[in-house]
C-alpha cells in the first residue's frame, strides 16, 4: 500500500524519547510536556492543516475527546494552541475500540472492525492526508500491516532508560527516506522519515 | 546499533563520503579510544587488513596509531599497535583521564562500555548517527541505562544519504 502516490497516506506522529520510548514504564509522559513550546503548536498545526482525518485508538481518544474542546474555548491558551484545537476538534475523527459504546467528540466516528481493512478503505478515498497521534497500539498494528507511510518522530533530548518502545514486534526490516528535520529551541528535533521499498525486496 | 547476529552490515548500505568527512573532522578532535572487547577485535581485523586501495590511508595510519583503551575482563593479552588493556571500568581513573591536557577521548561502538561509562556520569558529549532503517530486532545502544538523561541538542546534520546526525551534551535538568 505505502508507496502508491495518488493514494492518501497515513502519517504517523508520535513524541518519543532518544532511547525510542513513547512514555514511561508507568505510562509517565512527564518528560515531553517542559518541552512544548509555541514553535512546536506552529509546526504541528502546520502538518496537522495537511490533513482531514485523525486515526486514534480507544485510550488516546478519550483523553483528547476531553482535553481539546475545552482548549479551543479557553483564551488563555496561546493563539498557535488554539489554533491546533480548532482543527483537533473539527478534524475527522476515527475511533477504532472493541470495548467503547458511544463517542461524544464532535466528527467522531467508531470502528470496532478490522482497523487494517478500514485504513485501506480510507486510503482509497478521496481527501487529505491521514494522521495518527498517540494510539501506540493501534500505530503498533498498523506499522506491521505496512499501512503507515510517513513517520514524524519528534525526538525529545532525553533518555528515559525503560519505557514503553515505539517500535515493537516488528516482522520486516524496512528502509526509510528521510524527508526533513526541524530542529526546535526547546531541544526537540523532529526528523520527518518515508516508508521507502521493504529492505528484503532488493537485498543481494 | 548492530542486528540479532551482532553484526553492522545495515551501516555500510547507507555510508558515505560526507560521514567519512564529518567523522575525520571528529577524529582530529580526538587522541584516545576506548574500546569494549568485541568492537576491539573487530576493528583490529579489519584494519590490519585494510589497504589504501579500499580504505582512506590517513584513516588507517590513524586507526593504528591512535591510543586504544580497550576494556575487558577476558582478554589476556592486547596486541593491535598502540592499545593497552584495563580490566575494570574505575569512575575516579576515568575522571583523572579526563582532566589530564590533550583531546577528547572517544568511545566507538562498545554498547556495554557506552552504557556503563552513561551510567557512571561520564559521557560529556553524545554523536548519534541516526539510519533512516528499521531493524526490528537487535541490540540496543539504551539497555541497561539505569537513570534518566536529560540532554541538550549542540547540533544537528543530515546527510544525502538521509543519516541524521545528532550531537547533544548533558543538560544538566532533570
Amino acid at each position: 500500500m505505502p508507496g502508491n502516490r495518488n493514494m492518501r497516506k497515513l502519517i504517523l506522529s508520535m513524541n518519543i524519547t532518544l532511547d525510542g520510548f513513547i512514555a514511561g514504564p508507568h505510562c509517565e509522559l512527564d518528560w515531553h510536556f517542559s518541552y512544548w513550546n509555541n514553535e512546536m503548536s506552529r509546526y504541528a498545526s502546520e502538518q496537522l492543516a495537511l490533513t482531514d482525518t485523525i486515526l486514534l485508538g480507544r485510550v488516546t481518544y478519550n483523553v483528547m475527546a476531553k482535553y481539546w474542546p475545552s482548549v479551543a474555548m479557553d483564551r488563555s491558551f496561546p493563539r498557535e494552541d488554539v489554533a491546533f484545537a480548532d482543527m483537533m476538534n473539527t478534524h475527522a475523527k476515527i475511533v477504532f475500540s472493541g470495548t467503547l459504546k458511544n463517542t461524544s467528540w464532535y466528527n467522531s466516528t467508531l470502528v470496532t472492525g478490522s482497523a487494517d481493512q478500514e485504513v485501506i478503505r480510507l486510503k482509497q478515498m478521496p481527501g487529505k492526508d491521514m494522521i495518527i497521534f498517540g494510539s501506540s497500539k493501534l500505530a503498533q498494528s498498523l506499522m506491521r500491516a505496512g499501512l503507515i507511510d510517513e513517520y514524524i518522530l519528534w525526538t525529545y533530548p532525553v533518555i528515559l532508560g525503560e519505557g514503553k518502545p515505539l517500535f515493537h514486534q516488528l516482522r520486516d526490516r524496512s528502509l526509510l527516506r528521510l524527508v526533513g528535520t526541524k530542529i526546535f529551541s526547546s531541544g526537540v528535533v523532529v526528523m520527518d522519515y518515508q516508508q521507502a521499498v521493504p529492505v528484503s525486496l532488493f537485498s543481494c | 546499533m548492530s542486528d540479532p547476529g551482532n553484526t553492522m552490515n545495515w551501516v555500510k548500505d547507507t555510508f558515505n563520503d560526507e560521514m567519512l568527512r564529518e567523522i575525520s573532522n571528529q577524529q582530529s578532535r580526538v587522541d584516545t579510544l576506548l574500546l569494549g572487547r568485541l568492537t576491539y577485535q573487530f576493528m583490529m581485523q579489519y584494519w590490519i587488513h585494510a589497504s589504501p586501495a579500499t580504505e582512506d590511508e590517513k584513516m588507517i595510519r590513524y586507526m593504528h596509531n591512535t591510543p586504544k583503551i580497550v576494556f575487558s575482563r577476558t582478554l589476556g593479552k592486547v596486541h593491535w599497535n598502540n592499545s593497552i588493556l584495563v580490566k575494570e571500568i574505575n569512575k575516579e581513573e576515568i575522571r583523572k583521564w579526563q582532566q589530564r591536557p590533550g583531546k577528547d577521548m572517544a568511545i566507538i561502538g562498545s554498547a556495554s562500555i557506552a552504557q556503563a561509562f552513561i551510567n557512571l556520569g561520564l559521557v560529556d558529549e553524545y554523536q548519534f548517527l541516526i539510519h533512516p532503517l528499521m531493524l526490528t530486532k537487535g541490540k540496543s545502544l539504551f539497555e541497561n541505562i539505569k537513570d534518566r538523561h536529560a540532554l541538550r541538542p549542540i547540533k544537528a546534520e543530515t546527510y544525502q544519504n538521509g543519516v541524521v546526525c545528532l550531537y547533544y551534551q548533558p543538560s544538566g535538568r532533570q
